[in-house]
């Protein structure tokens, strides 16, 4: 009688014991894929890109062999006036004599508050080919309520299609 | 006489039982250790993603990725103020409408640091680079030119001779 007790004892303990080790083992492994999959997310890079632009210095003559630059903002540099409901645009010299008057400016509008880049586009080429200047550099002046988006998608555009090396953004104009 | 071996048996028995049972959980302490082990140094050791838990949403445009060592700090627009999270999750904030910089002290401050520290690793390097230092802005879709101006004049002010937008580089 006390044998069989034993035996059914044990036959309890081992059956028992087999069914936390299944769960202990199921339960380490579950923490293991858990701790991996955070720390992947923690740890992996997201592929990530740049759009670059740039800040003009100041160069007098003192500074002027020091400033190594190609490019200088001159009266024939071409500024895009981005507007909430259009592109301005035309040489500097044109803006700075009066920002309301037409002469040497241009203008495309845009399509239901789509800017019209490729149209920009073709129009700037076409400017730059009458500018006498040898160097490709744009100032875009964005109106303050214009979405970063677009802003980053027009320097964007500027420069991956090739007509501006480098673009200066600017404000207080508009 | 009897009765007190039978208990001395019995007392035995139980100690025999108690010492045979088998321990099955003292090696999952040691597995749990070396898989944590094994977690940590696969994937802690490559570095933290600094970008992860940024606030901003970026935009997906392709363009050449954002180089190593750049200064990073990310807009978003949250309850009337621009936030500003850097590398190391400082927060920093100030009015929308603030178009000065006189109000975005704590970032002239955090940019002067980071701009001393580059430079003095710069130094201690031995080497030049005239591109240096970039500083990359992670802006939040939400955010409106007129928030970014005041950002950029301060980089203007500091010194800073280019700056990028981050980007996320499109799937395809």
């Amino acid at each position: 009688m006390t044998a069989q007790l034993r035996i059914l004892k044990t036959k309890k303990k081992l059956s028992k014991e087999q069914v936390y080790l299944q769960i202990g083992v199921l339960a380490l492994l579950s923490i293991f894929i858990i701790f991996t999959y955070g720390f992947r997310i923690a740890t992996l890079r997201w592929n990530l890109s740049r759009t670059e632009l740039y800040i003009p210095s100041l160069v007098t003559e003192e500074n002027i062999e020091a400033a190594n630059s190609p490019y200088f903002i001159s009266e024939s540099s071409i500024a895009i006036l981005f507007h909430e409901n259009a592109f301005y645009f035309g040489n500097l010299e044109g803006f700075g004599r009066s920002l309301k008057s037409g002469d040497q400016k241009f203008y495309i509008p845009h399509i239901k508050e789509q800017p019209q880049l490729e149209e920009l586009g073709t129009n700037l080429k076409a400017l730059m080919g009458t500018v006498l200047s040898d160097h490709k550099l744009a100032i875009l002046i964005p109106a303050a309520n214009v979405d970063i988006t677009k802003v980053i998608k027009v320097v964007d555009y500027l420069r991956s299609s090739q007509i501006f090396d480098t673009v200066i953004l600017g404000g207080g104009l508009i | 006489m009897r009765q007190h071996n039978s208990n001395h048996y019995r007392l035995l028995a139980e100690i025999k039982s108690r010492i045979g049972r088998d321990f099955t959980w003292f090696p999952f302490v040691g597995l749990l250790a070396f898989g944590l082990l094994l977690v940590l140094t696969g994937h802690l050791l490559p570095k933290l993603n600094v970008r992860w838990g940024s606030p901003a949403t970026l935009i997906e445009l392709a363009g050449p990725p954002s180089p190593e060592g750049a200064i990073w700090f990310s807009l978003s627009v949250r309850d009337e103020f621009v936030i500003a999270t850097t590398e190391d999750r400082t927060v920093l904030h100030w009015h929308v409408d603030a178009q000065t910089t006189e109000a975005l002290g704590e970032l002239r401050n955090y940019l002067k640091e980071r701009q001393k520290s580059i430079f003095l690793a710069t130094a201690l390097a031995k080497r030049v680079s005239v591109s240096e230092p970039l500083v990359i802005i992670s802006a939040d879709s939400s955010l409106k030119y007129k928030h970014v101006r005041p950002v950029i004049y301060l980089l203007a002010q500091l010194g800073f001779s280019h700056y990028a937008f981050e980007t996320k580089q499109p799937l395809s």
